[in-house]
């Protein structure tokens, strides 16, 4: 029979796909791009970020500059954000404020990060006693009065920009800990760990390189969601006098300079512009956050197919 | 192959699961999930093991490999204790016994490729010079039958099979003398099922290397075994010559598994007798008294319920065939005269192209 | 007479953020009251799917219906209005499914369940409908049923709560059932009691079955007749005896050649090689062509339609007369 080909593959597993493997970040990503709001949020974010950056350096008003001739300006085209009662460019003084805002949201995000990872991976790998033991000091925390633990830490080390973003880290790494502990606890038990386990690879590897990256989906969208919350600690901290000082600025304590000014004085601008900028960049990291959340979500990168 | 000492000889071994409850954590009870199993696997040997979840077959096989404690009993492999060692002496006789899961989708980290998966098992292990591993990498690849353009793949670029066959790469990495494979076919599709049947023989004759194989289908353990074992709520109710087994059976519970076996014959499933169980596999937190399976059986009498069988030697000479069982002579005769209770002798449909016959 | 159930040229894709995949592919098939059909099929092919359609059960808004028909007793159920498919679903068709556990609520007691199930399509009162479900456990083999109305799923084994859902499924005296893969979660020896189960249902009850799985093995002896699907195509439909002694299809012959059987030792399995195709791109040619070992150039061409290779047997392959010619389970008796 002439017209009998031989079996043209031999065999054997058969065909692994043939378009180029993508990579996981470069499947996140994709995953990412889908979610518009939180692409949006991140241009915002980005933008925030170089601004603050570069931004003071490009618009000619000092932010300390007090000048009594141009003071309580409404927006203008030279005063975008109008002046407040010294006559500071408010402009300025938001890019600035925002170095300071970004730079401890982000310090103390990182910060409470690494404790809470830490804490959670011992406990959860651990498991038994340590598990126990840590659990109970997560527990503690989540008791603590945190206000006042601010309030005596503020006061006794002066509100230096560690001493901030230590208060903040101190009031937010407890949720990144319970996460991660609950990742480990059910990672542990996947087969892909006993058999990592079982050629061979030691416990710190495995902690390393087996189940921290996997755990770490959960604690990145965390992370995100913990920097908006930072901005509004820093803020509230700033409101209540116990955030930088003057003539420091940061959104929070723009917000609160302002409200004498705003309330009595009618002088919008004052409180609009700052508390707009939280507001933006809540928001922005908030859906950067959900965008996140879908794109490192298992079920959606990869394991497609459902049922048969 | 009598005479040569046993690769790996499980002896009374025992695995307990504490059960606790209340604020104290007290422990009220324990899951017996291994409870006094012996046995032995000569070199190059296949042994299958079978059971219905519950049965312990799982726990058995993590516990030999001292990925769980035991509670009692020792494991010999290749002449040492492997219960007795410390971690470090542990870890040098790892490599040797290796493991291939169940769940094709669980047992391979998400974020590694397949090369990154096998090369860790070479780099921990310290098989080799570290400038020859990636061709050792690519070989053991193409020796499970993938091909080289695999090696940057994440595991949910592949299909069940190949996971599986990934899975098999890994554990031959470590250069293993002993393979446990836990279920490791249940999980996939008919037509793969057995292009891994055949992968694993091929590389037990390639590579001289000796099977623990684990599963729940009688008829697939009985195709890849030499001997099998068939186990019940933590104890071993039968382990004879595979063939033996299946022809044979003296345990009521191995004559349930084989008749529950599905045949893919019409006229075969029809003519042959049924055995249906009743009920479900009792809580191995708290298994029967006496022999554990006399609430299912209908062999069962008052001393089923009084005395545990022991496990006797039934067999001729030179070729045991163990059982717990109190009817078991009973139980024997039942299957002689009721053959058609194990499956018929029959010729699969080997339907090839002409072609093919010709060439 | 028209047949209870009569699928004809069914299509569902699904939308997925790869593309469209073409989940199923022009199924026909139809049931004659009181009889049963296995539809076998691997993971991917498609042959659940088809029965979540029969369901109206199909998840939204990713699948689609692309065409084809599906009467029920003489009635289109894909242009029936949603309330008028439900009415059908549940009291004339209806579905047991793989799970036993995620299928039933674990917070309200199996007599309460079953009685909900049995007020709401039969419109009768909570004595009687109590009296229906004790019924019903003591017909699924529960023993004590009455004492087990008030027990939840929890405290029924794997075993019984796959009996408790048949039980479920029953309350209606439906005239189709559906079980998609209703053993596969269960031991070898519950699968056995459960398939001697809806054996005796069937006889005793007389409804037609459907019957859903990837094991050639599970329903020789169950069902009157097999349909094999593959890659969202049916490629083999034939009575259960024709199927499994004269397969006409390759993927059938290779689906019986991968089982494991008793000469041990003597010869290995024949698998079948490869793996089966990506349902993301559209069939330009049979789509069993690349793994098939009788291929030939027009397999390539253009993917071939189901023909009658015997009477009630047909096959979707154009080499099927050669298929078929080889000699097959029990020629040797």
């Amino acid at each position: 029979m002439s017209e009998v080909r031989e079996a043209a593959e031999p065999v054997a597993a058969g065909d692994v796909p043939e378009e180029k493997a993508r990579s996981l970040r470069a499947e996140t990503w994709r995953q990412f791009r889908r979610h518009r709001l939180a692409v949006v949020g991140l241009a915002v974010l980005t933008l925030f970020t170089v601004a603050v950056i570069v931004g003071p350096w490009l618009i000619p008003f000092d932010p300390y500059y007090i000048d009594a001739r141009t003071a309580n300006l409404a927006p203008t085209l030279t005063h975008p954000m109008g002046t407040d009662e010294l006559g500071r460019d408010q402009l300025a003084r938001v890019l600035i404020g925002g170095r300071l805002t970004l730079a401890v949201s982000a310090a103390a995000v990182l910060v409470a990060l690494i404790v809470g990872v830490a804490v959670g991976a011992v406990a959860g790998y651990a498991g038994g006693f340590p598990d126990n033991a840590l659990m109970r000091v997560v527990d503690v925390f989540y008791a603590l009065p945190g206000l006042f633990i601010v309030i005596l830490l503020v006061a006794l080390i002066g509100p230096t920009f560690w001493t901030i973003v230590i208060a903040i880290a101190v009031l937010s790494w407890m949720n990144t800990a319970r996460l991660v502990r609950s990742s480990f606890l059910s990672l542990k038990e996947k087969e892909f760990v006993e058999a990592a386990r079982t050629v061979g690879v030691s416990d710190a590897r495995i902690v390393l390189r087996h189940i921290l990256p996997n755990a770490f989906s959960p604690v990145i969208v965390a992370a995100t969601l913990g920097v908006a919350n930072a901005i509004l600690i820093e803020s509230s901290l700033s409101f209540l006098g116990l955030g930088f000082q003057p003539p420091e600025a940061t959104w929070g304590g723009m917000l609160s300079e302002s409200k004498s000014a705003v309330i009595s004085l009618g002088q919008w601008w004052r409180g609009l512009f700052p508390g707009l900028m939280i507001f933006i960049t809540v928001l922005s990291t908030n859906f950067i956050g959900d965008g996140l959340r879908d794109a490192l979500d298992p079920r959606s990168a990869g394991n497609k197919g459902g049922r048969a | 192959m009598i005479d040569q000492p046993a690769l790996l000889e499980v002896r009374n071994l025992v695995k307990h699961f504490p059960v606790r409850r209340g604020v104290l954590r007290r422990q009220v009870g324990a899951v017996r999930a291994v409870d006094g199993v012996s046995f032995h696997i000569h070199h190059r040997e296949t042994l299958g093991l079978v059971g219905e979840s519950g049965s312990g077959k799982s726990t058995l096989a993590r516990t030999i490999l001292r990925l769980f404690e035991p509670s009692g009993g020792r494991v010999i492999f290749d002449g040492e204790d492997i219960i007795a060692l410390d971690a470090k002496a542990l870890r040098r006789i790892r490599p040797r016994m290796q493991m291939v899961f169940q769940d094709p989708y669980a047992s391979l980290n998400p974020r590694m490729t397949a090369g990154a998966t096998i090369m860790e098992s070479l780099q921990v292990n310290r098989v080799g010079d570290a400038s020859k591993r990636p061709q050792r990498v690519r070989e053991l690849l193409d020796l499970v039958g993938l091909p080289p353009k695999s090696l940057n793949r994440y595991p949910h670029e592949f299909s069940g099979g190949q996971r599986q066959r990934i899975s098999i790469a890994r554990a031959l990495a470590a250069d293993p003398e002993f393979i446990v494979a836990d279920e490791a076919l249940s999980a996939l599709d008919v037509s793969i099922q057995a292009q891994m049947v055949n992968l694993l023989q091929d590389l037990k004759d390639e590579l001289g290397l000796t099977y623990l194989f684990i599963a729940h289908d009688l008829a697939m353990v009985r195709y890849l075994a030499d001997r099998t074992a068939v186990m019940y709520l933590g104890r071993i109710a039968e382990l004879a010559d595979s063939e033996e087994l299946a022809q044979r059976p003296m345990h009521p519970y191995t004559l349930a598994l084989l008749s529950a076996a599905p045949i893919p014959d019409p006229v075969a499933e029809a003519k042959r007798e049924h055995i249906v169980l009743p009920g479900d596999v009792p809580d191995p937190g708290n298994p029967p008294s006496g022999c554990r399976f006399h609430t299912r059986c209908s062999f069962a009498t008052p001393v089923c319920q009084e005395q545990e069988p022991q496990l006797r030697d039934l067999g001729t000479v030179g070729k045991p065939h163990l059982v717990a069982c109190h009817h078991a002579e009973k139980v024997r005769q039942h299957g002689a005269t009721a053959s058609s209770v194990t499956q018929p002798v029959k010729t699969p449909p080997v339907g090839r192209p002409a072609s093919d016959h010709s060439l | 007479m028209t047949a209870l159930l009569e699928v004809r040229d069914l299509v569902v894709r699904f939308d997925t953020d790869d593309g469209t995949v073409h989940a199923v592919n022009g199924i026909s098939y139809s049931l004659e009251k009181g009889e049963s059909l296995a539809i076998v099929g691997e993971s991917g092919s498609g042959k659940s799917v088809g029965a979540l359609a029969l369901m109206g059960l199909l998840p939204r808004p990713q699948a689609r219906i692309e065409g084809g028909t599906i009467h029920f007793k003489g009635r289109n159920l894909l242009t029936q209005s949603g309330q008028e498919w439900q009415r059908t679903r549940g009291r004339e068709i209806a579905m047991v499914y793989q799970d036993p556990m995620t299928s039933l609520n674990p917070a309200l007691t199996v007599g309460q369940q079953l009685s909900q199930v049995i007020r709401h399509h039969l419109n009768v009162r909570k004595p009687a409908s109590r009296e229906r479900a004790a019924d019903l456990l003591s017909l699924v083999g529960i023993p004590n049923p009455r004492g087990r109305l008030d027990d939840y799923p929890h405290q029924f084994s794997g075993g019984q709560r796959q009996r408790v859902l048949i039980a479920l499924a029953l309350s209606c005296d439906p005239a189709l059932l559906i079980a998609d893969e209703p053993t596969t979660a269960l031991d070898v020896t519950i699968q056995a009691q459960m398939i001697e189960l809806v054996k005796g249902l069937r006889k005793q009850l007389g409804m037609a079955v459907v019957w859903i799985t990837h094991d050639l093995g599970v329903v020789a002896g169950l069902v009157d007749k097999v349909a094999v699907m593959y890659s969202g195509n049916m490629v083999e439909q034939a009575p259960v005896h024709d199927l499994y002694r004269q397969p006409a299809h390759p993927y059938t012959l290779g689906l019986l050649n991968s089982l494991p059987t008793l000469e041990h030792g003597t010869r290995r399995l024949t698998p079948i090689p490869g793996s089966p195709p990506d349902p993301l791109r559209p069939a330009t040619a049979c789509p069993f062509a690349r793994r098939c070992a009788w291929v030939v150039d027009r397999c390539r061409e253009s993917p071939p339609a189901l023909i009658r290779v015997a009477p009630q047997h047909s096959a979707a392959c154009y080499r099927s007369a050669d298929v078929n010619r080889q000699p097959a389970v029990g020629a040797q008796q």
